[in-house]
């Protein structure tokens, strides 16, 4: 079964900062995959690469099986919103919805036209003068009129009010539901992602963090809460993803396929939220440690 | 849809099937919508739906019927239905009755949950 | 893809097209008229008329010439500038790249296509904006006798093809690397200017071998001397040559050797020392001493002589094609750099 997209240490540079480095990745297919991290933290690099805007510094990338837009139909089964929906101000929809038929090997135009008039919006206005969830709702139609296998989305609802972010994120359900579409999505609105994904990726300080289904991630994970002690009762099993001590009391955040038996732990339960937002402190404390060790070394 | 109640989108849609059934507003022979129809208007995986269909077809209360949709096949007991409707009377006459005592809301509420709790939970016939 | 490169286009080319046509409406309504009178100017020669007739082409088109010649001579840099910079530039800049690299044509067939189509009609339109001047101006291109000059050579029939095609390839090629469309343009139109300018001045006259001739200075016009601050010195002015293109022109003495402010001073002694004012003296100035003048033009023209080296007229055409096809050339180097560049480098 080939991967929807499968990375091998895969990096990337702008001048001396690594705005990605060491991602290793294999999503597969058939599931809604969330990409969550700060600003920064190199969600649209992946899927810049992921679509061959961008060329690796380091290792690979496979997308669908194949190296990114090599071919027309390569990119012909791939379907990509950037990040603030661009399109051309002063075409209309319907030269939009034209070019999509002309530049792509499969175009269902019915489907495209189907979907215009559903969203009533006039065919010959020009993209310029459209609100930004009418913008994103033309972006997306031109990404999956093409009939893609793959579709990619760069934080498509990060600047919508949260009318047009929930029918946009309704209408990207149905296309799911209705065809065989693996789905890469970002974002750094947490809450949106547990609504619609079964997978997660989260990045942060350009690094993969954690990745794999929700369920399992949320099964795996615990917070565990007790009195203030160092952390050597954890099965070594236990990877540990954040910790924080005060005066009396420590928390931790805890990787662990092993069950927690040390009853003088209280193991509570994790959301989703809580457990990307441990694993982004971790990663951003982390970070902050090798500027002031940097620092303090010079 | 309730984001914060703590219950699983999934066991969501379940439970309201079920109370649903119980209620008497979905009936043997209803069709639920589809997963299409569900996603379109909550925006949640479809997977989620697919799941919440498959438990309730597992529990024996609906069939999929491919190329349809999926529909009722069984509902809780008929009798408890038609019970149903009696206990409703009495429990508005009962209301009633509470109001006429002075009772407001919060405290009729109140009054029938701490019965409810402190009940016998078996039957004794 | 050929069809969205002309969508996205059509406006630019709209604005082209209306200035080809309005121009074409200018040769149209005044050419005719301009035409009949150079037909009779030539058949006047019989009845003596001509002075007045000649007079009458010269100003019909005196006043306008300058400007069309003017809009014909910067029109392929205008071209590079508005169709070439923008091109590839303004689709990095919005950021609309994103959309049209992710669309089911790889990157190289899209910029491949935007060059060749566009580029195409930036040939097409400078082509004919020339032939239509050529046309138009013709009479008076003929009574001129310049048709090798710079400002004629330069805006006849093939050449503005290769101009427009390497203004445009400049353009894009500078769009690409800046990735911006405001200082494309400007790196264009300078690039333009200073290469067309240098081959004009530079490589044009070099092309070919030039032809050598010489010339007696008995009947020279545009006589002077010039003091200098190491002397005087001899000035004349170019022989006529119609329609040729004049490379270099020098005063050599009949058995080698130059004008020395010596050798004036020497033979044209009482010529200089009859407190003649300091700077250049012409023509009006003659009549001050006109014996002491023609006494010294005749030893002048006596040990010397004029040489000169050109290109004839009859190698008008030879070097339209050599100036054009090097011109295509460069615009197809720079096509190419664009392409490999926007094909492998750019993101």
């Amino acid at each position: 079964m080939t991967s929807a997209l499968h990375a091998t240490d895969l990096g990337k540079r702008y001048g001396r900062k690594w705005a990605l480095s060491n991602c290793t990745l294999d999503i597969p297919t058939g599931h809604v995959v969330g990409l969550v991290g700060p600003n920064g933290a190199g969600k649209t690099t992946l899927l810049h690469l992921a679509v061959g805007l961008l060329t690796p510094d380091s290792g690979t990338i496979n997308v669908l099986g194949e190296v990114p837009a090599t071919s027309a139909e390569q990119l012909g089964h791939i379907g990509f919103v950037a990040q603030n929906t661009p399109v051309y101000e002063h075409l209309s929809i319907e030269t939009h919805l034209a070019m999509g038929a002309a530049l792509n090997p499969s175009w269902d135009a019915q489907l495209a036209r189907r979907r215009m008039h559903d969203l009533a919006l006039d065919p010959s206005q020009h993209a310029g003068d459209l609100s930004g969830g009418q913008r994103a709702q033309l972006a997306l139609t031109l990404a999956i009129a093409k009939r893609p296998s793959l579709l990619l989305l760069d934080e498509p609802v990060a600047a919508l009010d949260p009318l047009a972010r929930r029918e946009f994120l309704a209408t990207l359900m149905e296309v799911v539901a209705d065809n065989e579409v693996s789905v890469i999505l970002s974002s750094h609105l947490v809450a949106d992602l547990e609504r619609v994904c079964d997978y997660l990726v989260v990045l942060a300080a350009a690094r993969v963090q954690a990745n794999g289904e929700i369920e399992d991630l949320l099964a795996s994970h615990h917070r565990l809460v007790g009195t203030r002690r160092d952390l050597d009762s954890l099965p070594t099993s236990a990877h540990v993803v954040e910790v924080s001590h005060t005066e009396r009391q420590t928390t931790v955040v805890v990787a662990s396929d092993d069950p927690i038996l040390d009853p003088t732990w209280s193991v509570e339960p994790l959301t989703l939220e809580d457990l990307v937002l441990a694993y982004m402190s971790q990663a951003e404390e982390q970070r902050r440690e090798l500027v002031r060790t940097k620092g303090g070394a010079s | 849809m309730n984001a914060s109640s703590g219950v699983s989108p999934y066991q969501q849609i379940v439970q309201q099937v079920k109370s649903a059934l119980r209620l008497g507003r979905l009936r043997v022979g209803d069709q639920l919508p589809t997963v299409k129809e569900v996603v379109g208007k909550i925006a949640i995986n479809p997977n989620t739906v697919l799941k919440a269909y498959r438990e309730l077809e597992h529990d024996g209360l609906v069939a999929a019927r491919p190329g349809i949709g999926t529909f009722i096949v069984n509902s809780f007991d008929d009798t408890t239905y038609a019970a149903q409707r009696t206990l409703r009377r009495s429990l508005e006459v009962w209301i009633e009755k509470a109001r006429r005592a002075g009772l407001d809301d919060e405290s009729i509420e109140a009054l029938f949950v701490d019965t409810f709790l402190f009940a016998p939970k078996e039957v004794v016939v | 893809m050929t069809w969205f490169t002309w969508r996205q286009f059509r406006l630019q080319a709209l604005v082209v097209l209306v200035l080809l046509v309005a121009t074409a409406v200018f040769f149209a309504v005044t050419g005719p008229h301009l035409w009949s009178e150079y037909d009779s100017l030539r058949h006047c020669s019989a009845h003596g008329d001509c002075a007045s007739l000649n007079s009458s082409v010269n100003n019909g088109y005196s006043k306008v010439f300058p400007f069309v010649q003017a809009l014909v001579i910067a029109l392929p840099g205008l071209l590079g500038m508005f169709w070439g910079a923008p091109l590839i530039a303004r689709e990095i800049e919005s950021g609309t790249y994103r959309l049209a690299w992710t669309q089911g044509v790889t990157r190289a067939r899209w910029v491949l296509t935007k060059l060749l189509v566009v580029g195409a009609a930036s040939m097409v339109a400078a082509g004919l904006m020339s032939w239509m001047f050529m046309w138009w101006a013709s009479p008076y291109n003929t009574l001129s006798a310049n048709r090798f000059s710079s400002s004629v050579f330069d805006s006849a029939y093939i050449a503005p093809i290769g101009y427009a095609a390497f203004a445009f390839a400049l353009g894009v090629a500078a769009g690409v690397v800046w990735r911006r469309t405001v200082p494309a343009m400007a790196t264009t139109l300078v690039a333009f200017v200073a290469v067309r300018l240098s081959f004009a001045h530079y490589l044009r006259p070099r092309l070919l071998p030039p032809l050598t001739k010489v010339a007696t200075l008995k009947h020279a016009q545009n006589i002077g001397f010039e003091r200098t601050p190491t002397g005087m010195s001899f000035v004349v002015g170019d022989a006529n040559q119609p329609n040729a293109l004049l490379v270099s022109s020098s005063v050599v003495g009949n058995h080698g050797g130059t004008m020395s402010s010596q050798w004036l001073n020497v033979h044209c002694h009482a010529l200089f020392h009859f407190n003649p004012p300091p700077g250049k003296s012409g023509p009006t100035s003659v009549g001050v001493r006109p014996a002491m003048f023609t006494d010294c033009m005749n030893k002048i023209s006596a040990s010397f002589h004029q040489v000169l080296t050109y290109q004839p007229a009859s190698r008008f055409w030879t070097f339209e094609w050599i100036e054009m096809s090097t011109f295509i050339v460069f615009a197809l180097l720079l096509g190419a750099f664009s392409y490999w560049w926007v094909k492998r480098r750019i993101a």
